[in-house]
């Protein structure tokens, strides 16, 4: 089947009639007029249809090399888009597989901080943010039950007391009565002693008793100071104990009551708020997981590589087909062309017109040396981009 | 501050006026005084017209509601004020206040 090439050029000679193929095996390529005395006009003519084939031959050795080379530039690409589908599969693989592991580091740190915003500490105990409003709101009820509680006990300390200080003062009348009774006693003494002595001798002993109630009368006067001093120091006390009194019940309630209900109000707020904020969390945390999972396909959707690989290779091993069916065929018709002195030259031509076409420089470089210099790079040649008059590849950017 | 009594057979009604602060102590004993005195089974204290309160103020109260409870007094706040309200309730006595509030 190889020699179909061939073969489609027999038939066409036999549809003309004028030449016939005589087999390429031993006697090498021939052409040869079997029209007996047919004339000179049909050997003229089978001398150009050889001519047009010999140069058709030359023409298709030349493209034939051309196409070689390209169809093994184009397995040379195939490997490099391979290689890059690949490297750069890989590293998006790796940024989303790094992606993925941050995302399930932030939806268990968005979990902890939800079961965080959820609990206050409270001394050592750690309890939800509405037991704690509760427990704010208990103490502060406390601490105005308290409130309550000492004012009215301060009140009736403060009556307590007032009956105490009007006792007092019905003291002190008293010791005032005293102290009357006690100066008229001194002075009854004293007119005792005056008589006594006027009595003389008769009234000696009297004096005796006169003086001793003086005396006695000194003492009282004496004791009854020292009542009134002491009487002053307890009055002193309650009055003291009255001022302290009005300091502690002095306190303002409407502040209290309204200092509670701001921070129960605060707090109500602030569980409002904590509340919101935990929505957010939850709606963000369940984001987070969506994320993780998005990414997660997406990694396994970039699996592709794998398949592109397979299908590239498959691509170029079926090039490579096609090249080695060329090199066979060629096998054979470099001995006919040699055997007929064809002289062929590679499809220069042709060969520009395909790199010319190549918009991308970097790739119009590697065919530049892959298909003009099959040794490697020749600097001498220079091919314009068929579309890119400057050739700075912009078409580069996609 | 400054006071009315009404007696209304066994019911004594006192309807105070302005602040009661510490100072009002002596004036709010007379009103203790008076209740003592005329023996009613009901005390019902109007606190409409109450400004402002103290701590003492409140104290106040309370010791004509302890002393209404030590006799056997029927003691009743009508018309409280919100800061009344709220503390009579605080302290567990929401059941003194009538219901119609100022």
């Amino acid at each position: 089947m190889r020699n179909e090439p061939f073969s489609e050029t027999r038939r066409c000679a036999e549809v003309d009639g004028d030449a016939e193929y005589h087999g390429l095996a031993g006697s090498g390529f021939e052409l040869s007029n079997d029209a007996g005395d047919g004339g000179n006009a049909a050997a003229d003519g089978g001398s150009a249809q050889q001519t047009e084939l010999v140069a058709f031959l030359s023409q298709w050795l030349g493209l034939s090399e051309a196409q070689k080379r390209a169809l093994k530039a184009l397995c040379q690409e195939i490997d490099i888009v391979d290689g890059l589908v690949e490297e750069s599969t890989s590293s998006i693989v790796s940024d989303f597989q790094g992606l993925a592991g941050n995302a399930v580091t932030q939806s268990r740190q968005i979990d902890e901080l939800l079961q965080a915003k959820r609990d206050v500490l409270m001394g050592t105990e750690r309890i939800s943010l509405e037991e704690a409003t509760d427990k704010v709101d208990q103490y502060l009820a406390n601490l105005v039950r308290r409130t309550v509680d000492a004012a009215t006990q301060s009140v009736s300390m403060v009556y307590s007391l007032g009956d105490v200080m009007k006792d007092v003062g019905n003291v002190e009348k008293l010791i005032e009565d005293v102290e009357k009774l006690n100066s008229k006693t001194n002075v009854l003494a004293m007119n005792a002693m005056i008589e006594a002595a006027r009595a003389g001798d008769a009234g000696r002993s009297f004096a005796v008793v006169a003086r001793e109630v003086r005396a006695l009368s000194e003492s009282v006067k004496h004791l009854s100071v020292k009542m009134h001093q002491e009487i002053d120091a307890v009055a002193i006390g309650i009055r003291n104990g009255h001022v302290q009194l009005k300091a502690v019940a002095k306190i303002d309630m409407s502040e209290n009551l309204e200092m509670k209900d701001q921070l129960s109000t605060m707090m109500q707020d602030l569980i409002a708020q904590n509340g919101n904020l935990v929505d957010a969390l939850g709606q963000t945390g369940a984001l987070t997981k969506d994320i993780s999972g998005d990414v997660s396909r997406l990694v396994s959707s970039i699996q592709f590589q794998d398949r592109a690989s397979q299908r590239l290779q498959s691509i170029k091993e079926t090039l490579l087909s096609v090249v080695d069916a060329g090199e066979e065929l060629r096998a054979v018709a470099d001995p006919i062309a040699e055997d007929l002195g064809i002289e062929w030259e590679i499809d220069e031509t042709w060969l520009r017109e395909v790199i010319s076409q190549r918009s991308l420089s970097e790739v119009r470089e590697r065919y530049v040396m892959s298909l003009l210099s099959e040794d490697g790079p020749d600097a001498s040649i220079d091919v314009a981009p068929s579309s890119d008059a400057d050739g700075d590849g912009d078409i580069e950017l996609f | 501050m400054n006071y009315e009594i009404g007696d209304y057979g066994d019911e004594i009604f006192v309807r105070i006026n302005g602040n009661v602060v510490f100072d009002d102590h002596e004036k709010f004993r007379e009103i203790l005084n008076a209740i003592k005195d005329r023996e009613p089974k009901t005390c019902i204290f109007d606190t409409e017209r109450i400004g402002s309160m103290d701590s003492a103020g409140v104290g106040m109260l309370m010791v004509a509601y302890e002393a209404c409870k030590t006799d056997n007094r029927r003691f009743l706040i009508r018309k409280p004020t919100d800061t009344i309200r709220n503390l009579m309730e605080i302290v567990g006595h929401g059941d003194i206040l009538l219901s119609d509030t100022v």
